[in-house]
């Protein structure tokens, strides 16, 4: 059994430094690695940043992290990145990096994501622009995820997770107004995870939505958003048998 | 405490909360909806692009009143909001019912099989 810890939507500023501290500090006895499914900070500053690296800095387990749009909001995310880096977690964007767990490996490949909507009520790449990016955006993180989450099936990880801030699937954002989906996550994303197949697909982002999820392939999705576990962070148990992840690619 | 029992559809505007200057003379009751609607997108812009950032409320009119609710991160940044929605709506009742974010690490884990 993998233990997994995740949380999002932390939201750290100066004045909540040490908030999840004593939290963090008893990551061992609980999980394997601890995932951050992006919007660590407020406004994506490097100096909210170094409150989330101090947040995390030493822990005895790895921490794996993406950005989502708060941390984009300052339009730094390199340096945020850098920080977060400098303090030994790991940052994913449109790709993977796998963690040794009692000699299994565990694959985590992740993006931010972006919006679009869902299946049959999503935006389209016509029209202006704006429109246009708006979709291509959401598209080529997918892409990268999706490309993320083959390269460690072909690097022999027996478990392997999808990490977003974005969700892929509307089953989390229950609760959240229906109007703003579009604006939450993107099919494109579910797409990608059941195309090259997952065992857990871990978002944040929407504060009002549901934990638990699933994608059409069968992907379990955990909306982590901190206001919606209500906890410093929520564990997940996934077995070791690799069956979901090698279950991809029906012919 | 706002009952929003009183403000009858021909009552008009000019004791709700938009009926201040600019209310269109026999415009109807739809007016005072309509202003709490904007001001209400005007709290949301005001939350979102302060010094809170915050994006994570749900602000609603029900009856004559305006009801916030979600979780906050500390409770100064719950008063923080009961601030700047009483800047932002004067005039007009705010209920709210937010929540502080449990920061205590979880009882037990999920098991998926």
């Amino acid at each position: 059994m993998i233990r997994v810890a995740a949380v999002g939507d932390i939201h750290l500023g100066p004045d909540s430094r040490g908030l999840l501290r004593p939290a963090f500090d008893t990551l061992p006895d609980h999980a394997d690695l601890l995932l951050l499914a992006g919007d660590l900070t407020r406004h994506g500053t490097p100096e909210e940043a170094r409150v989330v690296a101090d947040e995390v800095a030493g822990l005895q387990v790895p921490v794996v992290a993406v950005l989502g749009n708060h941390d984009h909001h300052a339009e730094r995310p390199g340096d945020v990145t850098a920080v977060l880096r400098d303090a030994g977690v790991t940052v994913l964007e449109g790709e993977g990096t796998v963690v040794e767990v009692d000699g299994v490996r565990v694959g985590v490949a992740g993006t931010k994501g972006f919006g679009g909507g869902f299946a049959g009520r999503s935006g389209s790449e016509f029209g202006e622009p704006e429109m246009k990016a708006f979709v291509r955006h959401t598209r080529g993180l997918a892409d990268g995820l999706r490309r993320a989450l083959d390269e460690l099936a072909e690097g022999g990880c027996a478990v392997r997770i999808a990490l977003t801030h974005f969700s892929p699937v509307p089953d989390t954002l229950v609760g959240e107004p229906l109007e703003i989906y579009p604006f939450l996550g993107s099919y494109l994303l579910a797409e990608a995870m059941d195309d090259s197949g997952a065992d857990l697909a871990v978002h944040g982002h929407a504060h009002l939505g549901t934990e638990h999820g699933i994608t059409s392939g069968g992907v379990r999705v955990r909306n982590v958003a901190q206001p919606v576990i209500r906890r410093a962070f929520a564990v997940y148990g996934l077995p070791v048998d690799g069956s979901r992840a090698s279950a991809a690619h029906p012919s | 405490m706002a009952t929003g029992h009183d403000d009858t559809p021909m009552n008009g505007p000019a004791d709700g909360p938009g009926g201040g200057p600019g209310g269109r003379p026999g415009s109807g009751a739809a007016r005072p909806v309509a202003h709490t609607e904007y001001r209400i997108a005007h709290l949301e812009e005001r939350l979102a692009r302060g010094d809170l950032a915050e994006l994570g409320m749900r602000i609603e009119a029900r009856g004559d009143a305006v009801h916030i609710t979600g979780t906050a991160s500390t409770a100064a940044d719950r008063e923080a909001i009961l601030r700047i929605a009483a800047l932002e709506l004067p005039g007009v009742s705010v209920r709210a019912d937010i929540a502080l974010a449990d920061v205590t690490a979880p009882d037990r884990p999920e098991e998926l099989s």
